[in-house]
């Protein structure tokens, strides 16, 4: 996607600063992530890529809206931590929009804005090498691995028949313990 | 600390980064990665999405179609392991899988279809044929003559036998 050097905006949308401090780690010299030629900056005008963190508290949202319309095109966002990618642990609660995908909702029918390409990062908070995989996927070095999955499980009739079967059979031999019921329908009230 | 005292530790210490995008990294014992289910052994007993902190299992029933739908959303897990120790039969659990990062929010779901019991009486599906099989397990053999009834039915029919069984009641 990106082949030059990425400077990113780190932006903070009302996090508990775990996701920023991994942030943090990855510019130390242990996971170096300057290597790729990323560079954290002080100003929107100046990024191509924010950071995103935080599930974007209503305090917050008109805020990281100017921030987002001052990035300048073509941007990248690197949606960090639970919060940013699906609201996290605060998803419905009534202080919190809810992630990014509700603030692209947000941006598109108020502002017009088009959703940006959005790298999704889960994690609470994302192992600082789960970010370096991220960036390393937006600069084409490695491939996404985790796919949708979805499980259908079948069960011929023949099969449902016999399950029933198992479970009915042993009770029907035993039934004796059951005594015979006759439903009265008509007016057992009265009786004493 | 002079220049030269700086330089020499500098040297002695090495290089500490980490080759990792290029070289795959071992995380230690313990470490709580990407939620697994495993298809054939979850049985849809609902355990899993009432520990769930964040809902980010969500167990729910689909009646038009006759299944029960086991939904895992990994964007909202926050990695507690909480279903890997409420599972009854360890159908979940948290592998060391940590490179999650993915272009499209859909490729985070993790969907299990299980199918469901009809009621004999009112023809609603109410349960899952793998959850009665377990269930069963626990009951004695003439106790198990109602298993096919939902908990509504179930529940009238047990009162109509207080009712109206022989030497039993007989007035209402």
């Amino acid at each position: 996607m990106f082949e030059k050097s990425l400077w990113v905006f780190h932006l903070n949308s009302g996090s508990c600063n775990g996701c920023d401090i991994e942030i943090l780690n990855i510019f130390a010299p242990k996971q170096d992530v300057e290597r790729f030629g990323i560079k954290l900056v002080g100003s929107p005008r100046h990024a191509d890529a924010i950071a995103f963190t935080g599930p974007v508290t209503r305090e917050c949202l008109p805020k990281v809206i100017e921030a987002f319309k001052a990035v300048p095109e073509p941007k990248i966002v690197l949606a960090i931590g639970s919060c940013a990618c699906g609201g996290g642990i605060w998803y419905d609660t009534y202080a919190v929009i809810g992630g990014v995908k509700e603030l692209y909702k947000i941006l598109k029918e108020e502002y017009g804005i088009e959703p940006p390409t959005t790298i999704y990062i889960p994690g609470c908070p994302p192992k600082p090498e789960a970010i370096i995989y991220a960036v390393a996927m937006a600069r084409g070095l490695v491939k996404q691995k985790q796919k949708r999955e979805i499980y259908i499980e079948e069960l011929d009739e023949k099969t449902e028949k016999d399950i029933v079967e198992i479970l009915f059979g042993e009770a029907k031999e035993t039934r004796h313990f059951v005594p015979n019921i006759v439903v009265k329908t008509d007016g057992g009230a009265d009786e004493p | 600390m002079g220049r030269f005292k700086l330089i020499v530790k500098a040297i002695s210490i090495g290089k500490v980064t980490e080759k990792y995008p290029f070289v795959p990294l071992e995380v230690p014992e313990g470490f709580r990665g990407k939620p697994v289910i495993d298809p054939e052994k979850c049985i849809g007993c609902t355990s899993c999405s009432n520990a769930c902190p964040p809902q980010a299992l969500q167990v729910y029933d689909e009646p038009e179609r006759g299944v029960r739908v086991v939904h895992l959303f990994i964007g909202r897990c926050i990695f507690c392991a909480r279903c890997q120790d409420v599972c009854p039969t360890g159908a979940i659990k948290l592998t060391k899988e940590f490179e999650l990062a993915t272009l499209s929010e859909e490729d985070l779901h993790q969907f299990v279809e299980l199918k469901m019991v009809r009621c004999e009486e009112c023809d609603r599906p109410f349960d899952t044929f793998r959850h009665l099989l377990y269930s069963a397990k626990e009951l004695q053999p003439w106790e198990r003559e109602m298993m096919f009834l939902c908990p509504e039915c179930r529940a009238k029919k047990v009162s109509e036998r207080l009712i109206f069984a022989k030497g039993g009641g007989g007035f209402v």
